[in-house]
């Protein structure tokens, strides 16, 4: 792509009707407030993630019994310096949600970015050889489809245990299955278009075509449903933190805040309210930006 | 049939093309359990030779094969049976480097100029392609072709880095033509290479097509259901009816003086642009038969409004009536 747009700035004498894919999208995508707010929350929550140890202002694991459930600082008893409250044990609570969202959202974008180029991958490899291998893939696919998510993962959690990379296998099993339906179907409508075949008579390898038409082709559609994977998958791992098979306490999670603060709801509410909140937050701010990039990218598809 | 091969034997060596007893048919399966239960004879034994040099009009209306016969002379098909010969070698019999390098000797230019561009690659990089492919000359040379093809198809150099939605469907034509002319081939299927196009555009993308093969002494395979298109470009021209070819012939002699009753039928379609000339129009009736289940005997026996007991008995062969005028009809003699 960029020796591309090299060869295009040599050669453009006016390179202000340039128009590139990716300007087109960005100006249709921004033209709702809604995306331009979902993308902001989006990066918020990444940056949080990325930056946690600066953004916290405690330790998220140091306790304090004397400041044991202390209110959010506009509440009564509570002070600016735990802006929303401690916990039991005297833990920050802001530290712990933004530590939080290091956990969910490492573990969402992760699984979804692995199940994302593991689907495509046997998408692909299912839209473009034979029957057989096609068949196989597909009913894989349904199977795992037809699974009840919640009881996978306890079981699996139940036999190997649970950890980082555990939850995240466990989540890219179960998300990569829609990423190869789409691809396959993409590739099956896309291999007898014209453009296929005048590469072909060009001489091109099927990897070639497979990786240089095809591939870009469907990427629009294959972000479209990563987004709401990733969704899923910061859901997903709430809920099995949750239920206790997902990452283990003292690390901050907000399923594991969660189940901690649900105890204490009537009398401590913003031990789970506040993770709770995030978890809405991020889940919306990433569906509405699939939703919104889905509009974006899809009269281009036309094109 | 000894007669059909003949045809094409006796060519003398200067054909280019040499398509022999070609037939293409598609399976029907049973949906369920995969099972052929019957097949689609879209191409079932064409036989005709292109000379170097000239252009051979294939004309018939939609469904009869046209575009499956081009797509398989040029190996984008399988074929069921039969042989085409490039320059007196068996295309379908190559495997791995030889038939990636006669690729560079035939290429295809399609109908659909909205489909025929990847929409996600610069038509510079889209027309550069087939050099990338086979290795030929350094990024700036390749470079310097994509602009050098650019000027002949009538664009300009600064169109490399555009995308394809920018263009209209007569500038993507010309794109298409540039892409397929990149790696200077021999021959070249043209595939209804205008019938999506504005008449004004038409006679454009024509003549550019007329003025490339002089230029590069190009071969084409000139597909089209237009009858004044075939007569502006074609050297020779076989009209296929359901599959089969019915009529082979020089421009001339089958504009001229056409044999058959399904030529006669197109020709008659042909409007004239003079509101005195009273002609008879033959019209006929039904739909092109399901190449599923062609009729037995003569293909067009359905709608032949001559035909005889005899024809839906036994199928004619392509016969030469006359010296280089090849007929198959039973009342053709």
């Amino acid at each position: 792509m960029r020796k591309q747009l090299e060869m295009t700035s040599n050669t453009a004498d006016d390179l202000s009707k340039e128009v590139s894919w990716i300007r087109m999208v960005a100006s249709e995508f921004v033209r709702s407030k809604v995306n331009v707010v979902a993308l902001g929350l989006f990066i918020i929550s990444v940056l949080t993630a990325l930056f946690a140890p600066t953004v916290a202002p405690h330790d998220p694991l140091s306790q304090d019994l004397m400041k044991r459930l202390l209110p959010p600082a506009w509440i009564g008893e509570g002070t600016g310096e735990h802006i929303l409250g401690t916990d039991t044990v005297g833990r920050d609570v802001l530290s712990r949600v933004v530590f939080g969202a290091r956990i969910s959202m490492g573990i969402g974008l992760t699984s979804a970015t692995i199940a994302g180029i593991f689907g495509v991958l046997m998408g692909l490899i299912s839209g473009f050889f034979g029957r057989g291998i096609s068949d196989l893939i597909m009913r894989i696919t349904d199977a795992q489809l037809s699974f009840p998510f919640i009881i996978v993962a306890i079981t699996i959690a139940a036999v190997v245990g649970s950890g980082l990379w555990k939850l995240i296998i466990i989540l890219t099993l179960w998300g990569w299955a829609p990423f190869a339906r789409v691809a396959r179907s993409s590739v099956l409508s896309l291999k007898e278009r014209e453009f296929i075949l005048a590469s072909r008579a060009l001489g091109a390898h099927e990897l070639r075509i497979m990786f240089f038409h095809i591939l870009p082709n469907i990427l629009s559609a294959v972000v479209v449903i990563w987004t709401f994977t990733l969704a899923q998958m910061i859901l997903a791992e709430s809920t099995l933190s949750f239920l206790g098979f997902g990452i283990q306490p003292p690390t901050p999670s907000w399923g594991e805040m969660l189940t901690t603060g649900r105890q204490y709801i009537s009398s401590a509410w913003w031990l789970s309210i506040f993770p709770g909140v995030s978890i809405m937050l991020t889940v919306l701010a990433v569906n509405l930006l699939g939703d919104g990039l889905r509009d974006a990218l899809d009269p281009n598809l036309r094109v | 049939m000894g007669k059909q091969t003949e045809l094409t034997a006796d060519k003398d060596n200067n054909a280019l093309i040499q398509v022999q007893n070609l037939a293409k048919y598609f399976p029907v399966d049973d949906g369920r359990r995969r099972r052929v239960v019957a097949w689609v004879k879209a191409v079932d034994g064409i036989s005709f030779a292109i000379q170097r040099g000239k252009t051979f009009g294939l004309v018939g209306e939609s469904g009869c094969g046209k575009t499956t016969a081009g797509r398989t002379i040029i190996r984008l098909m399988e074929p069921t049976h039969g042989t085409v010969l490039f320059e007196g070698k068996d295309i379908h019999s190559l495997k791995g480097q030889e038939l990636k390098a006669i690729r560079r000797d035939m290429q295809i230019i399609f109908q659909d100029p909205y489909s025929s561009l990847d929409p996600r690659v610069p038509i510079g990089k889209s027309i550069s392609e087939g050099l990338q492919i086979h290795a030929i000359g350094t990024k700036r040379e390749r470079r310097e072709l994509v602009m050098e093809m650019l000027c002949k198809v009538g664009l300009e150099p600064y169109h490399a880095g555009r995308y394809p939605h920018q263009f209209s469907g007569g500038q993507r034509q010309r794109i298409g033509i540039a892409r397929a002319l990149a790696l200077r081939p021999k021959f070249i299927v043209a595939d209804e290479p205008v019938s999506a196009l504005d008449v004004s555009v038409q006679s454009q993308v024509l003549n550019l097509l007329k003025d490339l093969q002089e230029e590069f002494d190009l071969t084409y395979l000139f597909i089209a259901h237009n009858m004044n298109v075939v007569e502006h470009v074609s050297d020779r021209v076989a009209v296929m009816y359901l599959g089969k070819i019915v009529e082979l012939a020089s421009r001339e002699e089958l504009f001229g003086r056409s044999l058959h009753p399904y030529t006669q039928a197109l020709m008659s379609a042909i409007p004239i642009a003079d509101p005195e000339v009273r002609r008879e129009r033959i019209i006929l009736s039904g739909d092109l038969p399901s190449a599923l289940n062609p009729p037995c005997g003569c293909r067009f026996h359905t709608r032949c409004p001559i035909a005889v007991d005899h024809c839906s008995v036994e199928e004619p062969l392509l016969n030469e009536i006359e010296p280089e005028h090849h007929v198959a009809c039973w009342l053709v003699n």
